[in-house]
């Protein structure tokens, strides 16, 4: 097991040096550059100026060390934009997309299994349609027009929601109203995710109740309840982890198009924006976080497998 | 059974759903949702504002415009430079030395007075300090040192007779605290993480709190030299997508927001919107890169021009919100602004004939030649801006209606912007705009070693006429000087100026107060401006 997680713990660091390097040279070398070096008044000695100051004028390797360098005395570098450390940036906007998308993946657990396994026990009924054309159609919808949708309806027509931001700005901080804000966001990044977990949850119920198994449990006079929950799903939930798992790295990366619609103040959209305005120490900030957590959640279904399934072992 | 728990399961999440969203929503009164305190004025910035004015950037400087102030602002009505910090200044005999006398009654946010150290401290150490990167030292350059004459009296020298001091130390000069930031190192002033924590200036406006990703709150200054504004807050909102500041400007939650011409009808069916029609200094333009071929020809350049339909341009893309541009001197700047220059009416015939004359004839294809060569133009565009890629894409079709093979390239903004700053130049044509101070002095931008110009214009006759405007300081001579500068550009054709737009605001009708004019310059004025119900 120890050797098995020094194992990981080494891969993970090689795999997030390969992946900065390239990042860095694609963010670095991709035309433009940042914007603060853009404005229309600045003259060229200006920009060459301020291209010194941020050590952009330095040769490609130099400036990736000096990143490096910083990274490793826990320092990710001041935002070009905001001026602030981009850690302390990052610490502030991760728990806003860790709000959004466990809310986003709690809603879509609790509609999408029992959904899921209810197709699965009755299969190409009318309620197994019902729910396969429901889980096309959420999957299929693109994400900017169902927060428009729902913006429009909710917001604009009924009144009842806020479009956008995540609580009332100037007034008293709750939890509801928290949670007002959070709705039409996490209903958004929920639809989809609810779709796919759906479908793969009946389908891998389905090929569990073929299972000989499970004809031996039914033969022995175990109820369909207990059939279904205790015995199909559960290994069925192999499958549904292991997309639940793919899905974790959003639960930090954000999704961007949701937080850009709904202005969400998290990950997705500061990515965006960072982008956009090419603001590097952003970028290689949330690419280093992100790339982190996908190496975490990839270890951390590992475990949860052999959780599940006790003949799982780790060598 | 068990597909009754499911249902069960099921019904339980809708039923919670439902309740939390009828619970919420509730007290709730469409279209009126949490505006939070009814005082605030509320309007939108794209990303994240760095308050720290020697960084250039939208957000910021929406943001600066209140939080700090200036030796000068601009007049409400006239865009005449008038006093902020400052309360008068005179120019001495050798035209070098201004002298400003600046209020005795203004303190900065944490209480301290402002005096003329802070003054000397943000043009000497930080404006043309060359360690501090400040993105308007264009404007500045030719100020050579601040002398202190006593707490309320400085004297600003210029290297060079600099007539046009006065306006630009109101464009985007913010005065900061040496109280403060005296004592900051180098790498403090280059990153000075401290004071973006809580900034401090002297503006009406004073810092609230700053969520990152979420928005600015400033609220009203008690002690600002100019009285209390009557707005107890603002609120700047970090939207960055434009449907998004639409759902809150029509919810309430925005008060104001930028719009396209496009956007006008959904706006103006919107209870309680209005619209205004800001002129600002501004102008819109298809740049041509004079230094190379064919645009070295002054004929292929007026004839490109005469091939434009730019009243259609005006009427069908900008909706009619401008007017048809003459020159690099906006309107607004009535005391310089001259209409009487060479007129480029849209003229297919003209246009084809002075390419003729400059050798590019017909081929078989339709496409002109000169010495074998296609006249070939890419003209580029930054991607996003629905006003910007229509008019390239009529430009296009204008120039090949007269036998230029045209394209359009869309690119992002900032590789657009980065690829015109190139040395050299690889582009050939592209339409973009210019927001300038209120003033005639377009040295920077058209003169052969103007710091912004971007054309690769130079021309010594032009050069001298805005060398001789930079150093009059009688502005009926400036006057003269410049018409005849408008009239040359007009001729010379170095791009064409197409239209002088408006800004279209969509404002509150809960408003009042709020002066009709670009929303950068209407910020310093925010004193006066009151929510009614």
């Amino acid at each position: 097991m120890l050797r098995y997680f020094a194992h990981r713990i080494v891969q993970t660091g090689a795999l997030l040096l390969i992946i900065s390097v390239v990042v860095f040279t694609l963010v670095t070398q991709a035309p433009g550059g940042p914007s603060i070096l853009l404005d229309r008044n600045m003259g060229p000695d200006d920009i060459a100026r301020m291209r010194a100051i941020l050590g952009l004028d330095r040769p490609l390797h130099v400036q990736y060390i000096r990143w490096l360098g910083q990274v490793v005395r826990g320092n990710l570098g001041i935002s070009y934009q905001a001026g602030l450390p981009v850690l302390e940036i990052i610490g502030q906007m991760l728990p806003n997309t860790l709000l959004l998308s466990a809310a986003a993946l709690a809603l879509s657990l609790v509609v999408a299994i029992p959904a899921g396994v209810l197709s699965a026990a009755r299969p190409y009924t009318a309620l197994d349609h019902t729910v396969t054309f429901l889980c096309f159609f959420g999957i299929s919808i693109p994400t900017f027009w169902f927060g428009l949708m729902l913006i429009v309806v909710f917001s604009i027509a009924l009144g009842w929601l806020p479009p956008g931001g995540m609580r009332t700005i100037g007034g008293a901080r709750s939890a509801l109203d928290i949670t007002r804000h959070l709705i039409l966001p996490a209903v958004v990044l929920g639809a989809a995710n609810m779709a796919l977990f759906a479908r793969y949850t009946r389908s891998s119920t389905m090929a569990v109740l073929r299972a000989d198994y499970v004809r031996t449990a039914r033969s022995k006079g175990l109820g369909e309840r207990s059939v279904l929950y205790r015995h199909a799903l559960r290994n069925a939930l192999i499958t549904i982890v292991t997309v639940v798992g793919l899905q974790l790295p959003r639960l930090v990366g954000g999704a961007a198009i949701t937080e850009t619609v709904f202005a969400w103040p998290g990950m997705g959209s500061l990515a965006v924006r960072a982008a956009f305005e090419r603001d590097y120490p952003m970028i290689m900030g949330i690419t280093l976080v992100i790339s982190l957590v996908v190496a975490a959640s990839s270890l951390l279904v590992d475990l949860i497998y052999g959780y599940i399934d006790p003949r799982i072992r780790y060598e | 059974m068990r597909t009754r728990a499911l249902h069960s399961i099921l019904r339980g999440a809708v039923i919670a759903l439902t309740g939390i969203l009828v619970a919420t929503g509730a007290s709730q009164t469409p279209p009126a949702l949490a505006q939070g305190p009814a005082n605030t004025f509320n309007l939108p910035i794209i990303d994240n504002a760095r308050m720290w004015p020697i960084i250039g950037g939208l957000p910021n400087i929406l943001v600066n415009k209140v939080l700090y102030s200036t030796l000068v602002k601009y007049d409400a009505k006239t865009l005449a430079p008038v006093g902020d910090l400052a309360e008068r200044w005179s120019l001495a005999d050798d035209k070098l030395t201004w002298t400003f006398n600046l209020r005795r009654n203004v303190l900065w946010h944490d209480g301290q007075p402002f005096t003329a150290r802070d003054v000397k401290f943000t043009i000497e150490r930080l404006w043309l300090n060359p360690q501090v990167p400040f993105f308007q030292r264009a404007n500045v350059v030719d100020v050579s040192r601040v002398d202190i004459v006593d707490d309320y009296t400085v004297r600003i020298v210029t290297r060079v007779p600099f007539a046009t001091l006065p306006v630009m130390l109101g464009y985007l000069a913010n005065i900061l605290p040496e109280h403060i930031l005296g004592r900051y190192t180098i790498d403090q002033i280059r990153n000075p993480v401290d004071f973006l924590r809580n900034p401090i200036g002297t503006g009406p406006f004073r810092f609230g709190e700053a969520v990152i990703g979420s928005h600015v709150r400033l609220v009203a200054y008690d002690r600002y030299f100019g009285g209390r504004p009557k707005l107890d807050a603002i609120v700047f909102r970090v939207v960055a997508d434009i449907e998004q500041q639409l759902a809150q400007f029509q919810t309430g939650q925005l008060d104001l927001m930028i719009i396209e011409p496009h956007q006008v009808p959904i706006v103006s069916r919107i209870r309680n919107a209005q619209i205004v029609d800001a002129p600002q200094v501004n102008y819109t333009f298809v740049a041509f890169n004079n230094k190379v071929e064919p645009f070295t020809d002054r004929r292929v350049r007026q004839a490109l021009t005469h091939a434009v339909d730019r009243k259609a341009i005006l009427e069908k893309i900008y909706l009619g919100k401008g007017r048809m541009a003459t020159g690099p001197i906006n309107p607004l700047v009535s005391w310089a602004y001259t209409e009487k220059v060479q007129q480029f009416p849209y003229d297919k015939a003209r246009a084809q004939r002075l390419l003729e004359e400059a050798g590019w004839t017909a081929g078989p294809d339709g496409i002109r030649r000169k010495g074998g060569q296609p006249l070939k133009i890419a003209l580029d565009v930054d991607r996003g801006n629905p006003v910007r890629e229509q008019t390239a894409v009529v430009v296009r079709q204008a120039w090949r209606d007269v036998g230029v093979d045209a394209e359009v390239r869309i690119s992002e903004f900032n590789a657009l912007l980065s690829r015109i700053r190139s040395k050299p130049n690889p582009l050939q044509s592209w339409t973009l705009w210019y927001i300038t101070p209120p003033e005639a002095d377009i040295l920077g931008y058209y003169h052969s070693d103007g710091t912004l110009n971007e054309f690769g214009y130079a021309n010594p006759e032009l050069d001298k006429l805005l060398e001789e405007g930079r150093a009059t300081f009688d502005q009926k001579a400036r006057a003269k000087i410049y018409e005849r500068a408008q009239r040359f550009m007009a001729w010379d054709a170095p791009v064409i100026f197409l239209v002088y737009p408006h800004e279209i605001q969509a404002l509150s009708r809960r408003i009042q107060g709020w002066p009709a004019i670009g929303y950068r310059d209407a910020l310093t004025h925010m004193v006066g401006v009151t929510i009614g119900r």
